[in-house]
């Protein structure tokens, strides 16, 4: 296409300046939200402008001429239209030397916002939103911009009409609710060993193969990117695996406008997990039983104080979820002493995310670092196919004056709980109380501490030992009586040092001194 | 109190957040229109510009609610009654108590006074109303004449009696620039909303268009006896313990009775009417506020219980039993629930939908 058929004569005075995507005002606060400078069909409340050219991508035009088009962008609630400029490697020319279309950016791409006036600045900032973060914007007052002569609305779609349909991989709903999973799972994570290694795959770009290896803790199957809409029939996933995907699947397909109805979500889970082939009778059982407590703490018909048993179980994470429906509700449980494994608040807060999305997540709970971060990824939903420069994040835990904290990139995105409050529940407790002796055998069958065990076998008539299969068996007549001895001393230290879940097995253990 | 989103706000939402702060406006709008909120917000943004904001509330609960709202956003705006206010601004102005008796206040006199000396006008100070319905028509006269920037918003259906000024009074005496009018409902639930315009009894500002949002069926308990149902209520509490519970009873003993039950099962609860402290309320924690129904207007919850229905003295064949039980369930945001106590159906259930009625049976 020709520069005189775009916008008449003189194309040499007509192209200067930087690219800019002339939007109504309130929609930048849409792109805000999000960090992603997307196109109309990303949007969940729009307002005429140049993006109703197009749904599927962001036009752009040379700032020289962006006057022209103001008047389309000026119609909505404000009455105010913005000229966002743009990074000049970000726009992808088109032919036309004053017509581009946006590259798959975030809002690090923005050079620029361009006002009219003081006023309209004014007016803007003053406006807050809990998801929208307007402080620190490179707003500038260009009034030059505002004025110019005529290329319409219907010049820019003629200019555009060459240029192919863009496709993504998977529609910007979905995207926007995986980058929900995500933040929830980075928010929510348990301080541990693996917390680094979970936030950097949640970050990376590409994101990485699913392991071999077997996974044993929802940080290692954590599914979360398009494929969790069709959730997989793999004979060797886990019933939690199983259940989490089938309530993730469910949790995508709310509609978030609404209010959850833990009920019908039950019940959806429910045939779900009714036509999963690779559940054994004993997965059944445990989900009926499950569906059962689940139905009964939701009719009102018992109370929920804290769960009985502390070990990780999707079915309490899909409870957890259910009832606490918000994200900052459900980040809230940690606070609470409801005996939930770490875990079960992980996936519990990924559901929830799921069926929120990033972009209505207050700012508060995504710092610019963070949320910058997750919108890349995002992209990388859209635009599999794109050549992303690869990213490794770098995740860190440090110490602060205002106390733990997790960094990324060298920026703090989450404060860490304080330990100290665990430290001094444990010095506390007294380990040798009546009643504590299998909780803390439970504690250390459950992670494995064998070797501060000590067993002993009595039986009252003789024995006959015998090596078979690598171990050895000890026969004798009657039953035999069995004592364990713990280490008390080395299993204090030992849970001292390990950070994975000691707040739960000191909420574990305290509540059975209780009893 | 939750605030919208960005992506929450509807476009006449929008539309009222942007009209300028130095005139008048008329914003109406039924219950659940997001007037409030949108005081709210219109009082945020006049934060760090050459004005002073005031919010006005009609009634000491919906001030606190406000209060608390406010706090929310981060944003430091007084909150008045509007009694507490207009003494206040009378005795600074004329040096004296507004004239009248019982809060009914003698206009043709106060405007004697301002004829004899004539208040000073204050451009700067931006008056936000909300709840305009209940407060007396002619001080629009007067905040028109004395004020820089008004924003008045009112329902008509929400009147707490028939003294309250009308719609078309306030038009009358405050002449705004130009009016607003909010259609959509977002407090409630699609299904929420369905039951409340069971019950809704017609005015002017009319019954907002139903939601989309859904949820939850609203649901009808009956119990056998007073801590039964105080039970139930605990329980569903315990487990939604973040959320907002407002539990709505006819009376005030009922009140007291609801309170004690509820404070026995170690459930976080404040009670509130005429007679008790209003300080104990917090809208901003989550738990439970027992509060009779004439003291609901204008406050949302999660979740509604309308509790022992069967105490409700009101005429069943009156509109404004009907109107009461509208204002009642529109104050739900995403559960609600009826229940009465003792044998049998009480009169009261005739009103309710069909389908309540047959889960009943």
């Amino acid at each position: 296409m020709s520069d005189a058929t775009l916008f008449g004569p003189a194309p040499d005075i007509a192209a200067r300046g930087g690219w800019v995507a002339v939007l109504d005002e309130a929609n930048v606060l849409e792109w805000l939200s999000s960090r992603l400078l997307t196109p109309k069909a990303a949007f969940v409340k729009h307002y005429a402008d140049v993006l109703d050219v197009r749904d599927d991508l962001v036009p752009l035009v040379r700032s020289s001429v962006a006057g022209g088009l103001v008047a389309v962008a000026s119609s909505g609630a404000s009455g105010a239209c913005v000229l966002v400029e743009v990074d000049e490697a970000a726009a992808i020319p088109v032919g036309d030397p004053r017509v581009a279309v946006l590259a798959p950016v975030t809002f690090d791409s923005v050079r620029a916002l361009h006002m009219r006036s003081e006023q309209q600045r004014a007016e803007f900032l003053a406006r807050r939103y809990e998801n929208v973060e307007v402080d620190g914007l490179p707003i500038e007052i260009s009034p030059e911009l505002f004025a110019g002569r005529a290329p319409g609305e219907e010049d820019l779609r003629r200019a555009l009409r060459g240029v192919a349909r863009v496709r993504t991989a998977v529609d910007h709903a979905l995207a926007d609710r995986l980058g929900g999973g995500r933040l929830m799972a980075v928010q929510a994570a348990a301080d541990d060993r693996a917390l680094r290694g979970l936030v950097q795959a949640l970050l990376r770009i590409p994101p990485a193969k699913p392991s071999r290896q077997r996974a044993r803790t929802p940080a290692d199957w954590l599914v979360l990117g398009p494929a969790l809409r069709r959730p997989s029939a793999r004979k060797t996933a886990s019933f939690d695996r199983q259940l989490y995907e089938d309530a993730a699947a469910e949790f995508l397909l709310r509609d978030r406008r609404g209010v959850l109805d833990p009920n019908a979500v039950v019940a959806a889970v429910d045939a779900r997990m009714r036509r999963r082939a690779t559940l054994s009778q004993d997965d059944r059982e445990r989900w009926a039983k499950a569906r059962t407590w689940i139905e009964g703490l939701l009719s009102g018909t018992r109370p929920f104080n804290r769960f009985r048993s502390a070990e990780f179980r999707a079915e309490k994470a899909l409870l957890l979820a259910l009832v606490r429906s918000e994200p900052t509700e459900v980040l809230t449980w940690r606070e609470e002493a409801i005996g939930a494994h770490a875990d079960d608040l992980l996936l519990a807060a990924v559901l929830v995310g799921l069926a929120h999305g990033r972009k209505t997540a207050p700012v508060a709970m995504r710092p610019r670092t963070l949320d910058e971060a997750l919108a890349r990824r995002e992209l990388f939903d859209l635009f599999p196919t794109l050549e992303h420069a690869p990213r490794e994040p770098v995740v860190e835990v440090d110490e602060t004056a205002h106390g733990r904290c997790l960094s990324l990139n060298g920026m703090p995105i989450r404060q860490l709980p304080e330990q100290a409050r665990t430290t001094a529940l444990l010095a506390s407790l007294d380990l040798t109380a009546p009643g504590l002796q299998d909780g803390i055998l439970a504690v250390c069958r459950r992670k494995g501490w064998a070797d501060l065990v000590r067993t002993s076998v009595r039986f009252d008539g003789e024995l006959q030992v015998r090596p078979r299969a690598g171990a050895t068996e000890i026969q004798g007549a009657g039953f035999p009586h069995v004592s364990h001895r713990v280490d008390l001393a080395a299993f204090r230290q030992r849970l001292m040092a390990d950070a994975d879940q000691v707040d739960q097995v000191v909420d574990e253990l305290s509540a059975a001194v209780g009893r | 109190m939750r605030l919208p989103t960005y992506q929450e706000l509807t476009p006449e939402q929008d539309a009222v957040l942007m009209l300028p702060l130095d005139r008048r406006w008329l914003v109406t709008g039924p219950p659940g229109s997001g007037k409030s909120v949108l005081a709210l917000f219109r009082a945020q943004a006049t934060v760090g510009r050459e004005l002073e904001p005031v919010l006005l509330m009609y009634n000491k609960l919906l001030a606190r609610y406000s209060e608390q709202g406010l706090g929310q956003l981060g944003v430091d705006v007084p909150v008045h009654t509007f009694h507490s206010w207009w003494w206040r601004f009378f005795r600074e102005q004329w040096q004296q108590a507004p004239p009248g008796q019982d809060w009914e206040y003698d206009w043709q006199e106060i405007t004697h006074l301002q004829l004899a000396s004539p208040a000073a006008r204050s451009p700067d100070l931006v008056l936000l109303i909300d709840e305009a319905q209940d407060l007396p028509a002619q001080f629009f006269l007067f905040a028109r004449l004395l004020f820089g920037g008004l924003t008045v918003f009112a329902d008509e259906n929400q009147r707490i009696n028939d003294e309250n000024c009308t719609l078309d009074e306030i038009r009358e005496m405050l002449r705004p620039d130009d009016e607003r009018r909010l259609t959509e409902n977002h407090r409630n639930t699609r299904e929420i909303a369905e039951v409340a315009a069971h019950f809704y009894a017609g005015a002017e500002t009319g019954i907002p268009a139903l939601p989309d949002r859904e949820g939850p069926r609203p649901e009808v308990h009956l119990h056998a006896s007073l801590q039964e149902a105080v039970e139930r209520i605990a329980n569903l509490a315990t487990t939604a313990r973040h959320r907002q519970i407002g539990v709505f009873v006819p009376t005030t003993r009922l009140v007291d009775e609801y309170v004690r039950g509820l404070e026995a099962r170690d459930v976080p609860v404040a009670g509130y009417h005429s007679g008790r402290d209003i300080e104990l309320l917090d809208f901003g924690r989550p738990g439970v506020i027992v509060t009779t129904w004439a003291s609901a207007k204008g406050l949302e919850f999660d979740m509604v219980f309308i509790a022992e229905m069967q105490a409700s003295r009101g005429d069943v064949e009156s509109v404004e039993l009907r109107m009461r039980l509208y204002v009642l369930c529109s104050r739900a945001r995403r559960e609600l629930y009826f229940s009465w106590t003792g044998r049998g159906v009480p009169t009261i259930a005739g009103l309710l939908p069909s389908w309540c009625r047959e889960a009943v049976a």
